[in-house]
């Protein structure tokens, strides 16, 4: 399960996926982000640092080109103001012409040339002819009564930078302005190599930290996260046993270990939970056995209950009342054919009781009914209605078959030997029997008992032992 | 794949940008201080005309004094037209000459017998050492320079390749209160061990084109000049010898130029319309031009103050501390 769960760094590390395969690229992945954050910032970084930095070293070249004019005018300062003062523009002419001439290449000097205190040109060179002012007029003005050093960088039509410097010519007195133009393309060019390489380099570094970051945080960062969020599904799901990998000593590590202290406890307290769960169910299981063996002693009792409530507790027939029912239901029955109903009685009963005892005849009214029952079909029902007295319900029974029965039992009776102890002889007896039959005889319960009884009664007064 | 921005990322792209247009202003036009400063201009529009209250009692004209540091008659004609130009705008008649000597001039100063004088920097040194309360007008410009050199020269050919090689050896010198044709020299000669009259032999010439042409003509070993003169001798003296010929064997230092003084009872309202009269005047102006385009290498004067001469103070003073000889003048006052 645990293998299971931490497949996704066993499908990272596994070697024969390709490798892009292995890196999931996702702007929505920690580490694609943090990495991505982490490599605009270095690449700002470093571009910044870098432009600072070759623009910091360009203002420092540009600064050196206006120290190297400033330091050529002045040297110009001294032989200018003294063709000036002796009023010997030929000869100021010759002085910018030489410096021009042999500055020129190696200074990238443009042009020089002297004003007056009006902004007039007294003398110029040029290493290239230009034809239209290099200068601007307001430009010359400024610097012409300034008494500053002035500079200003500008790009001629043809896109290269110039630096134009200006200085006063003091000797003793302001004698006139010298201004120097000199050609920038060189430092500007270096300036934009440095930074092209500048960004060049940002780009480069940039890739290869982020690539490394992102490893980096791949494996220290994404992968127990990762791993972390596996575990907390595969718990979602149910696998309650599976852990995070944990061995790790930074805060990825405490966290997997407090994710798996939290899963062991939620996986004991589940487990905890569905062991009681069984318990109960068990003991659920037991009472259920329980209360079925009570309901069916209960139903025995019933049964019992309901049996003693309809069975005459001498002779262990069924008594009146059940008679009684038994009748009523037959009667209200729809009838297929027709009920046959036989009264009987113990003749003479009341000389065995007399002449034997009471439990004598007891005894005697037992065994009749036992005989009774024996001579008795199945469907038969057999019941005590009083004293000596029984009767018996024949289902479906036409009154020929009746008589036959009841024949039959008269026979039985009469045959049986009663000796209801050991030691007294009570010898035989017989038994006078009524029969009437429904709907021949009678048309209700109560007309049938009566019409049986009539015929008993017959029977008794025909000198009984007899069927009527 | 869907991409969205962080915030983050956002607001480093706004940063990068904003960085860029940043980096696209650069400074396109700047002022740096200037290190050299012209000499203060006097003020325009003011009338300098003299008026009583402005000179000494019982003045009516003014006397200006040139020290004789060229030739006398050839000097005095080139200043002809800075005295009239002084007089129009003075409104006062100027006399021009040319002083008899440097120590006379001097003199002359000090006992307000000239009115104006323009005087060698040792000379203005030791009259103010005299009179204190003497005026200090303006500073000579000449060939638009404010400070020249003192220069001993020997000729092209000479062995000798440093000062101490002069031992035993003649020096011609210009005069005794000349700064690059005595003071400085004598100073540089001393240091280099060579004390005038023991280890090496001293002429007086009276000028700088006088000690020039003596070494060129080989009458003296060297001769102490001052930086101006070569250039004056080439261009203006025709028929000089070849200045091929010398060769400058040491640097003596550099010092300012003539200053223009006043005589101490000058009243101060007096000497300042002097002195702006004379700062006005330079060859950057036309008129500047035609008043001075006949002296010899005059371009005008500026401002100057007291402590412009105190270089000259400190080598007048290392001069004296030393062992100096009985009869050497620059001492004189102090024994």
């Amino acid at each position: 399960m645990r293998r299971a769960m931490i497949g996704w760094g066993q499908m990272i590390n596994s070697p024969d996926l390709p490798i892009l395969a292995r890196i999931r690229l996702s702007f929505h992945s920690i580490g694609m982000r943090l990495a991505l954050s982490v490599g605009a910032t270095l690449f700002v970084a470093v571009v910044v640092a870098g432009t600072l930095v070759v623009q910091g070293m360009a203002e420092v070249y540009r600064q050196e080109a206006r120290n190297r004019a400033v330091a050529l005018l002045s040297t110009l300062a001294a032989p200018c103001a003294l063709a000036v003062s002796i009023n010997a523009l030929d000869r100021l002419d010759g002085y910018l012409a030489e410096v021009v001439q042999i500055g020129g290449s190696y200074a990238a000097i443009e042009q020089v040339k002297m004003l007056d205190p009006a902004g007039h040109t007294l003398a110029r060179a040029e290493r290239h002819e230009h034809k239209v002012e290099l200068l601007d007029e307001p430009f010359i003005r400024k610097v012409a009564l300034s008494h500053n050093v002035h500079w200003r960088q500008w790009n001629l039509p043809d896109k290269r930078p110039m630096l134009a410097v200006s200085m006063p010519t003091i000797s003793g007195i302001r004698w006139g302005t010298l201004v120097a133009v000199i050609d920038l393309t060189d430092v500007e060019a270096s300036t934009d190599i440095a930074e092209n390489i500048t960004i060049v380099a940002a780009l480069i570094l940039t890739i290869v930290l982020a690539t490394v970051a992102y490893q980096l945080l791949l494996r220290i960062v994404v992968r127990p996260v990762r791993e972390l969020g596996h575990a907390a599904q595969a718990i979602e799901r149910g696998l309650w046993s599976t852990r995070a990998p944990e061995g790790r000593p930074d805060e990825l590590g405490k966290l997997a270990q407090a994710f798996n202290q939290m899963a062991s406890e939620v996986q004991s307290y589940t487990e905890s939970l569905e062991r009681k769960v069984a318990d109960r169910s068990a003991e659920v299981q037991a009472k259920n056995v329980q209360l079925e063996k009570v309901n069916s002693q209960l139903q025995q009792a019933v049964d019992e209950l309901a049996f003693l409530s309809t069975t005459d507790a001498l002779t262990n027939v069924r008594n009146r009342r059940h008679f009684t029912r038994v009748l009523d239901e037959q009667v209200a029955r729809p009838q297929t054919g027709s009920l046959t109903l036989l009264m009987m009685d113990v003749d003479h009963f009341k000389r065995v009781n007399d002449r034997f005892g009471h439990p004598a005849g007891d005894a005697v009214l037992r065994e009749i009914a036992a005989v009774l029952g024996k001579g008795l079909r199945g469907s038969d029902i057999l019941a005590r209605y009083g004293g000596e007295e029984f009767a018996a319900v024949l289902p479906d029974t036409p009154r020929e078959t009746g008589v036959e029965v009841a024949e039959r039992l008269r026979s039985l009776i009469a045959a049986h030997d009663f000796a209801p102890a050991v030691g007294q002889e009570i010898g035989q007896l017989t038994m006078s029997f009524g029969v009437a039959c429904l709907p021949q005889d009678a048309a209700n319960g109560d007309a049938l008992i009566s019409r049986s009884d009539a015929a008993l009664y017959q029977a008794k007064n025909a000198g009984r032992n007899r069927v009527v | 794949m869907r991409f969205r921005l962080t915030v983050y990322l956002r607001l480093l792209i706004a940063c990068l940008l904003m960085f860029a247009m940043g980096c696209a202003q650069k400074p396109r036009e700047g002022v740096m201080p200037a290190s050299q400063h012209a000499a203060p201009l006097p003020p325009t529009g003011v009338d300098l005309r003299l008026l009583p209250a402005d000179l000494p009692e019982g003045v009516t004209k003014l006397s200006l004094y040139v020290t004789p540091f060229n030739g006398r008659e050839e000097l005095a004609k080139q200043l002809q037209p800075l005295a009239a130009h002084l007089a129009q705008v003075l409104g006062l008649p100027i006399d021009v000459s040319v002083a008899a000597s440097y120590s006379s001039l001097v003199d002359d100063l000090v006992a307000k017998r000239v009115d104006i004088a323009l005087i060698s920097p040792l000379s203005y040194v030791l009259a103010r050492e005299k009179d204190n309360s003497i005026h200090l007008l303006a500073r000579t410009l000449t060939m638009g320079a404010t400070d020249y050199a003192s220069y001993i020269v020997v000729r092209s050919d000479d062995k000798a390749e440093m000062l101490s090689d002069l031992k035993g050896r003649t020096i011609a010198l210009v005069d005794e209160l000349s700064t690059a044709g005595y003071l400085f020299p004598l100073a540089a000669l001393r240091q280099a061990g060579l004390t005038p009259g023991r280890e090496i032999q001293t002429k007086f010439l009276g000028s700088h084109i006088n000690a020039l042409h003596a070494v060129m003509a080989g009458k003296v070993d060297a001769a102490a000049i001052s930086s101006g003169v070569l250039t004056l001798s080439r261009e203006t003296w025709a028929g000089v010898p070849d200045l091929a010929s010398v060769r400058i064997l040491h640097h003596a230092g550099r010092i300012p130029y003539d200053a223009l003084c006043a005589r101490a009872d000058l009243p101060k309202s007096g000497a300042q319309k002097l002195a702006w009269a004379f700062q006005r005047l330079n060859t950057s102006t036309r008129v500047g031009r035609a008043v001075l385009s006949h002296t010899e290498g005059m371009t005008g004067w500026i401002a100057a103050q007291d402590l412009d001469y105190d270089g000259i103070r400190r080598v007048l003073k290392q001069v004296r501390g030393q062992d100096a000889p009985r009869d050497d003048r620059l001492g004189a006052d102090d024994q």
